[in-house]
């Protein structure tokens, strides 16, 4: 029996702390497992329940994947306290995804706060496997504090790439931080982009996917131009138990990923 | 494949029913004090069975799409399920798109679907509450049957909608007739009594439930119209359409789920881990169900997710009549 709601076991391979409440687990499936940088899992913690994460790994490692975690209800409070060589359960991936093949031959220029970075680091590393294809790429990154930065360890790696600019901001001033110090969106007034030849991707918490887009738009940047990595409430991840809709659309299987015009005009897409 | 149509008497038809039993459950409508429920018969009792009058009062949906169902074994019992009405029955093409579409089979909502032969009946008494016409159906089946009976003076005209349906005549021919032109004249002649009376029953409802909702998204008078819903979620239960289940965990070990049915109208329904809420306050909530119905499920599927069967005009502890919250939007 073909049973779509069963989750595969993966192992917890290890743990890092990145944040005070932000970890990344790296697992391990029992079966094969791949997707697309900007799809979604379902992972499940036994007894505990299931909830949607993006993974946070270049899609290219079939060994592994990630998945960044911050700690902020049920099933993240318990997955916090699991260990490595523990086991929880995949179900997926669903969704849509970035499209890499829209991006291809312009500057992609990336928006992204807290926690929002995970799908983010997905698509940046998938973006640096094929430099070629995509004309230059852009992260404006925001956290509140420099302990709430994520991935610390990975920035100096990254800015090392010629076709990556990196502009990072805390939201106030901090000892030891050189970088910028403002809310992430007005992080993008500091950035030269080529407009007319450009996408614009935003992942984050719901406030800044808010006024991130507000501030993309005041600079003249198209609806269309806009793509947004929506947070709902997926459950079954198939489109069929209807808790992520987003107008029409289920974020789990039409989305997660959108252009803002496809949905600008129903309700409830900021909360 | 064209539909056949035959004559039965009641008798023969009970025969039927009995020879059919023996090897399936045996599902329909009886009477229960002053209402029609959608109960199991015994063999035995296939007398029960009523054919005309109402819809029942609870969904057939449940046949289907049980409450609370453990995905981990297929349930391929046999079952008959007979007099349902064109109400219930219209909900199914939704069902099917939901649970099969896209090559993501639901194999737990196929396993039952495929093991139930299904026997509408025509409805004869629409109640106050009925509007099936308004959303542009018919109170009789035209497609989704097996089979579909219709009671006449002198017994039941019985049409065939599916192979499986003739081949169950097929295999019981000599209880069979062909049916008479005057016999399926008579039969005409009831539906569009019935047509006729939804209509009447509704002449004050007479607006495009799609179009009038669409063109309103932003009115107040949401908000007004909310005001005595109390979020029981009864609308949602007993609608044959309403589908929205959630996944929760059945067995640590084997990580397998159980699917229940869950409600929109819950305040946590649309709520993400942090505490975001797109619906976080009641009257989004109302609101969110007519859009589903009226215009986030024709967008999606293309079908109105409504077959105004008026259950949950019935079951509203605050007695909101959505016919009437339709009309003062278009207002």
């Amino acid at each position: 029996m073909n049973n779509i709601y069963q989750p595969i076991k993966a192992k917890i391979e290890k743990v890092i702390q990145e944040t005070p409440n932000i970890k990344r687990f790296v697992l391990k499936t029992s079966e094969p497992f791949s997707f697309s940088t900007g799809q979604f899992v379902e992972m499940t913690v036994p007894d505990v329940g299931e909830a949607p994460f993006t993974p946070s790994s270049n899609p290219a490692d079939k060994e592994c994947f990630d998945v960044t975690v911050m700690k902020v209800g049920l099933v993240t409070e318990k997955l916090h306290q699991m260990k490595e060589g523990d086991t929880v359960g995949v179900r997926g991936p669903f969704g849509m995804g970035y499209p890499l093949d829209k991006f291809a031959g312009k500057e992609v220029l990336i928006l992204g706060g807290g926690v929002g970075m995970a799908p983010l680091r997905s698509l940046l590393l998938a973006l640096l496997n094929e430099p070629d294809r995509f004309k230059r790429v852009v992260l404006c990154y925001g956290a509140k504090t420099p302990d709430d930065v994520v991935y610390k360890q990975c920035f100096p790696e990254w800015g090392k790439q010629t076709q990556l600019e990196i502009k990072r901001s805390i939201d106030r001033p901090a000892p030891d931080w050189n970088e910028e110090v403002c809310l992430a969106p007005a992080l993008l007034e500091k950035v030269k982009v080529d407009q007319k030849n450009c996408v614009v991707v935003v992942c984050g918490p719901p406030i800044m996917m808010k006024f991130g887009t507000i501030k993309i738009l005041e600079l003249g940047y198209k609806p269309e131009q806009i793509y947004l990595s929506m947070e709902k409430n997926m459950s079954c991840g198939l489109g069929k138990c209807g808790h992520c809709n987003v107008g029409p659309y289920f974020a789990c299987k039409d989305g997660p990923v959108f252009t803002y015009d496809k949905i600008k005009d129903f309700p409830g897409i900021w909360d | 494949m064209s539909n056949e149509t035959y004559f039965i008497s009641r008798h023969d038809w009970e025969e039927f029913l009995r020879i059919l039993s023996r090897q399936a459950e045996l599902w329909g409508l009886v009477s229960q004090k002053d209402r029609i429920v959608f109960v199991q018969v015994k063999p035995t009792e296939v007398d029960r069975l009523i054919y005309n009058g109402i819809r029942s009062a609870q969904p057939v949906k449940t046949m289907f799409y049980p409450g609370r169902d453990k995905l981990t074994a297929l349930n391929t019992s046999k079952k008959i399920i007979v007099g349902m009405k064109a109400c219930d029955l219209g909900a199914m093409p939704l069902y099917d798109q939901v649970f099969l579409r896209d090559g993501l089979v639901d194999s737990f909502y196929q396993a039952l679907k495929e093991n139930i032969i299904l026997v509408s009946a025509d409805c004869t008494e629409p109640g106050t509450n009925c509007f099936c016409t308004v959303i542009g159906l018919t109170p009789f089946a035209a497609k989704e049957f097996d089979l579909n009976i219709s009671q006449i003076a002198a017994g039941l005209l019985v049409e065939t909608g599916s192979g499986k349906g003739k081949e169950l005549i097929k295999t019981n021919q000599a209880l069979f007739k062909n049916a008479e032109s005057g016999q399926i004249a008579e039969r005409d002649k009831n539906r569009q009594n019935t047509s006729d009376r939804v209509k009447e029953i509704n002449k004050e409802f007479n607006l495009s439930f799609d179009r009038t909702v669409k063109e309103h998204f932003d009115s107040p008078v949401w908000e007004k119209e909310a005001q005595p819903c109390v979020g029981c979620t009864a609308c949602t239960n007993v609608c044959p359409t309403c589908h929205c289940f959630l996944l929760a965990e059945a067995d640590p070990e084997t990580l397998s789920k159980i699917r229940l049915w869950d409600s929109c109208q819950y305040t946590g329904f649309a709520r993400v881990a942090g505490g975001a809420n797109p619906r976080a306050k009641l009257a989004e909530r109302f609101k969110n169900r007519y859009y589903c119905k009226y215009y986030y499920r024709p967008t999606k599927f293309n079908q109105i997710a409504c077959t105004g069967c008026g259950r949950c005009i019935e079951a509203c502890l605050g007695k909101i009549d959505k016919r009437k919250v339709i009309r003062e939007l278009g207002r």
